[in-house]
């Protein structure tokens, strides 16, 4: 090819333009959504399948009815031949046309388990989207009983246990041969159950419902062919991680686990901390899609029964697709969900949980979530850690004020120091006042905006930080801090004074124990940042009032959130002070527990009691 | 009635009328006292809060006779149609109270804190904060106001120490004042600044029992009429009466005068949270009264729909004063003359019907009936 061939054709490429062959991109098509209820033809097509199948499978039963007649008599292909009947009549039964379409028109998991093996195959087909849902194992087997049964095991590949299956269900159904016994006489399951299948929780259950939900959860169900019932066996064994060290509330004095996101080791850890028979554990499921478990527990005789029957009133009034997180189950449960104040303690620790409970509290555990859900709680409880009350009562009373001080801080300094530096600079000592304009001097914009950027570069390390993996994510956190900071000054874009400002109130809200308060406590102290750049010191006080108004009108679980303080609840010592362990003698009295008193006036009966030493001795 | 706020406790009462009766000391209204009765003004918060006691006694009484709230009671002792009367009455009063109140706490914002911010936008930012919180419901402003009050007492009293270098003590004696019947009559006078006492026993429904009205109204007039007496007292003794009667806001001036060291002095702009939120809470007290009085009257069936209008009614009213002195002396000549109608003389008619009424139903127990 010459050079004016080449020409000619890179010129007739320009001038004849075609778009390129390529297949074209993926664009997702608007889904249209009609409320058109399904056409009657779809349900009359799957009512003339199951007919069909019913005939087929009647046509076989003839057939072998046919060659068994023909043959000398055996006792025991006729006793076959006549159950298969009797699960064809039972069969037959069901489908007559009013119920088949009131069948149809139900979920399949709504549906009763049938007598047909065939038809049941096809219903968890249609349930778990087989074949192209790999997850589900049906291992068809034949029970050696007389006369054999054909069975099937259905389970999920991954979160059941293999060897219980193996050693469990397979190997002592396959032994079976040694039992004369029909499976389809009366009790005949019951007994197979019985003797024969060693789990430790299994059962018999009728509808589709029932078996989806607990091979959901990784337990295998067994189902005969000829008989309406299934039996599901208990095989959990999801991979899962051991109870670990708390990664968010470390402490230093209390305990060292936390909780997994194994539903059934947390509801054990805090077992193991409260052994007592009035610990009760109720399991509700949550989510129509995700049917997760949650665990709610509390101490019977202590916790009122009205806060167990509203918190079972709520969980049961959730109705939505996936619950996958704790947090997402406490925001479905608030009584306030638009305030961004948490209105539940979500803890990690057992420990916590377990002198929650204690106090007439109650905990709700959900399955994969390393979290558990305390309520109700009050603001003063968010304020609180695992290990106040394993230092003595003056250095918990120092940590709580701290705790306290640094969440003032965290709101009110920007905000006063903007008030201050805008409106009301006679509030600063001279020399301090001067220093501040000299540090300002050089920096050209306005004190807002000065706090804005560097609460927005704080933020950003914040979260940068959190997603950071590893330690990675600390190290960039306090070098990008200092960094910023630094280049800030030498810039002149902030004053020093902003950075000490913006510091001291990071480092404040590092105080505040709870997470989701951290985060209420810095929208709020954002909004306060423009209260006082608008009206100084008399917008911070519109805030103030504000903010305390609302926080006095919150419940958490109907308990209203600022008591024992407002409205004013017998005081137990455990509030924003701390008493000493030996004068914890209430529990708190905004729960109206059922039990008021957590110990005698007197707990340390040993100061009262004389010493091993008797009178007179010497020695 | 669907507006009927909740339970509330002595906790809650005590907040109400504390706010209620206390917050005069961040305004004019001492001064002008001053002017009336010299060095012996501070015994007028003692003998206003003896009337405002007796008015207590008298206000039991009739509860106790009714068992039920104010309201209730005035229908039952005096009828429809006087009950309507005495209740417009008290609308009337706390709307012109709050009305008074927002202007006066609005000029303050631009004389103590804001003085280039149009009055205007000082009056719209205590209106939104108090249509907030009265849409949020009295139950939760009390709290609020209770969480407050000890801080208000705290502020107060670390004022008042931080200037015990600066007090002249024989500024106080009462014998250079005017003479002691001038000042029981003036103590007397102002009974009027106690009008928020008569709001719990409106609201006596709310509260857990009339034992709960009458210890919060005993509690809260009793600190409050500490910190009215202390700091009335300090302002005379910092000052002096010649002094003092010039100066528009006591507290400010106090607080103004503070020098510690260097370091601690000039503290004025640090207290303006306290009396911002005094104001805020006052305002907003009285408003609710009057929205809930006015439910009542009408029968409505919630009275949330009234705040928002009501409030900008207000705060409209307040903006038509063309000065701030016409305000103070109106406020001055109604806490002794107008209110004392609500705080003395209605009382005492109740009281005297709810004797009457008690009377006749024990003449009535006694005498067997006819048939």
């Amino acid at each position: 090819m010459n050079i004016f061939t080449k020409n000619f054709k890179a010129l007739k490429q320009i001038v004849l333009y075609e778009p390129p062959k390529d297949p074209p991109p993926f664009v997702l098509a608007e889904a249209e959504r009609s409320n058109d209820t399904p056409a009657p033809v779809t349900s009359s097509l799957a009512q003339y399948e199951a007919l069909l199948r019913y005939a087929h499978r009647l046509a076989d039963t003839i057939e072998k009815s046919l060659t068994a007649l023909k043959q000398p008599y055996q006792a025991d292909k006729i006793a076959a031949l006549k159950l298969e009947i009797a699960a064809l009549e039972k069969q037959q039964d069901k489908l007559s046309p009013v119920l088949e379409t009131y069948s149809l028109s139900q979920s399949p998991a709504n549906q009763e388990i049938s007598t047909s093996m065939e038809e049941n195959k096809l219903t968890l087909e249609k349930l778990y989207n087989l074949p192209d849902n790999q997850d589900l194992i049906i291992r068809r087997l034949t029970i050696p009983a007389q006369p054999p049964v054909d069975a099937a095991l259905v389970f999920i590949d991954g979160i059941s246990d293999k060897n219980t299956i193996n050693l469990a269900i397979l190997q002592p159904l396959m032994l079976l041969g040694k039992r004369d016994k029909s499976l389809f006489q009366k009790a005949g399951l019951e007994e197979l159950l019985a003797e024969y299948l060693p789990g430790n929780q299994v059962k018999l259950v009728h509808t589709f419902g029932d078996i989806t939900s607990a091979i959901n959860m990784g337990d295998t169900a067994i189902l005969f062919d000829g008989l309406s019932q299934a039996a599901l066996i208990e095989t959990k064994g999801q991979e899962h991680r051991g109870p670990d060290r708390p990664t968010l509330e470390q402490s230093v004095r209390g305990s060292q686990s936390a909780f997994t996101e194994t539903l059934r080791v947390n509801t054990g850890l805090v077992r193991t901390l409260l052994r007592t028979s009035d610990l009760t554990t109720e399991m509700l499921t949550v989510g129509t899609r995700s049917n997760t478990l949650c665990a709610v527990m509390y101490l019977k005789s202590i916790i009122n029964p009205e806060l167990v029957v509203e918190a079972k009133r709520r969980l049961q009034g959730i109705t939505t697709d996936a619950v996958t997180q704790a947090g997402m189950l406490q925001l479905l449960m608030m009584d306030q969900p638009i305030l961004p104040y948490p209105q539940a303690l979500s803890t990690e620790r057992p420990d916590r949980v377990a002198a929650a409970l204690a106090e007439g509290r109650l905990a709700i555990l959900v399955d994969g979530s390393p979290f558990a859900i305390v309520a109700p709680i009050s603001f003063f409880t968010l304020l609180h850690v695992a290990e106040d009350f394993s230092l003595p009562w003056v250095a918990g009373s120092f940590a709580r004020i701290l705790r306290l001080l640094g969440t003032l801080i965290n709101v009110l300094l920007p905000a006063m120091y903007l008030a201050i530096s805008y409106f009301h600079q006679e509030a600063l000592p001279t020399d301090l006042i001067l220093a501040i304009g000299a540090a300002r001097e050089k920096v050209p914009f306005p004190a807002f905006v000065e706090i804005a950027s560097m609460e927005f570069a704080f933020e950003l390390l914040r979260e940068g930080g959190i997603r950071i993996p590893g330690l990675l994510g600390s190290t960039i956190g306090i070098v990008g801090a200092i960094i910023l900071g630094q280049a800030a000054v030498a810039a002149n874009i902030v004053s020093p004074i902003t950075v000490v400002i913006i510091a001291v109130t990071g480092l404040a809200s590092f105080a505040i124990p709870d997470y989701s308060l951290s985060f209420a406590i810095r929208l709020t102290r954002f909004v306060f940042e423009l209260l006082a750049a608008m009206l100084g010191l008399i917008g911070v006080s519109g805030g103030i009032i504000t903010i305390i108004v609302l926080l006095c009108s919150m419940k958490s679980l109907g308990v209203p959130y600022m008591a024992p303080l407002a409205p004013k609840t017998r005081y137990g010592y455990d509030a924003i002070l701390r008493g000493p362990n030996a004068a914890q003698e209430l529990r708190p009295d905004e729960l109206s527990p059922q039990d008021i008193r957590r110990q005698p006036t007197v707990s340390l009966r040993w100061t009262k009691q004389a010493s091993g030493k008797k009178k007179g001795d010497k020695s | 009635m669907k507006a009927q706020p909740g339970n509330m406790g002595i906790a809650e009462g005590m907040s109400l009328v504390f706010i209620t009766t206390s917050s005069t000391i961040f305004l004019a209204a001492w001064s002008l006292a001053i002017d009336r009765t010299t060095t012996a003004s501070w015994m007028m918060p003692l003998i206003n809060t003896c009337t405002g006691l007796l008015t207590l006694c008298l206000l039991l009484y009739v509860l106790s006779v009714t068992s039920t709230d104010l309201y209730d009671a005035c229908q039952l002792l005096v009828g429809t149609t006087a009950t309507r009367l005495i209740v417009l009455y008290y609308i009337g009063i706390y709307f012109l109270d709050a009305t008074l109140l927002l202007r006066q706490f609005a000029e303050n914002t631009l004389l103590t804190a804001l003085p280039e911010l149009p009055f205007e936008i000082a009056i719209g930012w205590y209106t939104i904060i108090a249509v907030i919180l009265s849409y949020i419901g009295i139950e939760a402003t009390l709290r609020a106001g209770y969480i407050i009050m000890p801080l208000i007492i705290l502020a107060s009293f670390t004022v008042l120490t931080m200037l015990l270098p600066q007090y002249e003590i024989l500024y106080l004696a009462p014998w250079r004042g005017p003479g002691l019947d001038k000042v029981l009559a003036s103590g007397v006078m102002s009974s009027g600044i106690n009008i928020g006492i008569l709001i719990p026993a409106f609201l006596a429904s709310s509260f857990q029992n009339t034992k709960t009205v009458k210890y919060s109204v005993l509690y809260a007039l009793g600190l409050s009429c500490l910190v009215k007496t202390a700091t009335l007292a300090a302002f005379i003794a910092a000052f002096g009466t010649g002094s003092a009667r010039e100066k528009v806001l006591p507290f400010y001036e106090l607080s103004r005068l503070v020098y510690i060291n260097r370091y601690i002095q000039r503290i004025e702009s640090l207290v303006i949270i306290v009396w911002a939120v005094a104001g805020i809470l006052n305002i907003t007290v009285l408003v609710y009264a009057g929205i809930y009085l006015l439910a009542r009257l009408f029968n409505l069936p919630t009275l949330k729909p009234l705040i928002l209008p009501v409030l900008l009614l207000i705060s409209a009213l307040a903006m038509i004063p063309e000065e701030i002195t016409s305000v103070i002396t109106l406020h001055t000549k109604l806490h002794f003359g107008l209110y004392n109608i609500g705080t003395m003389l209605i009382p005492f008619a109740l009281f005297v019907m709810a004797l009457i009424h008690a009377f006749k139903q024990k003449n009535s127990k006694k005498q067997p009936s006819c048939q």
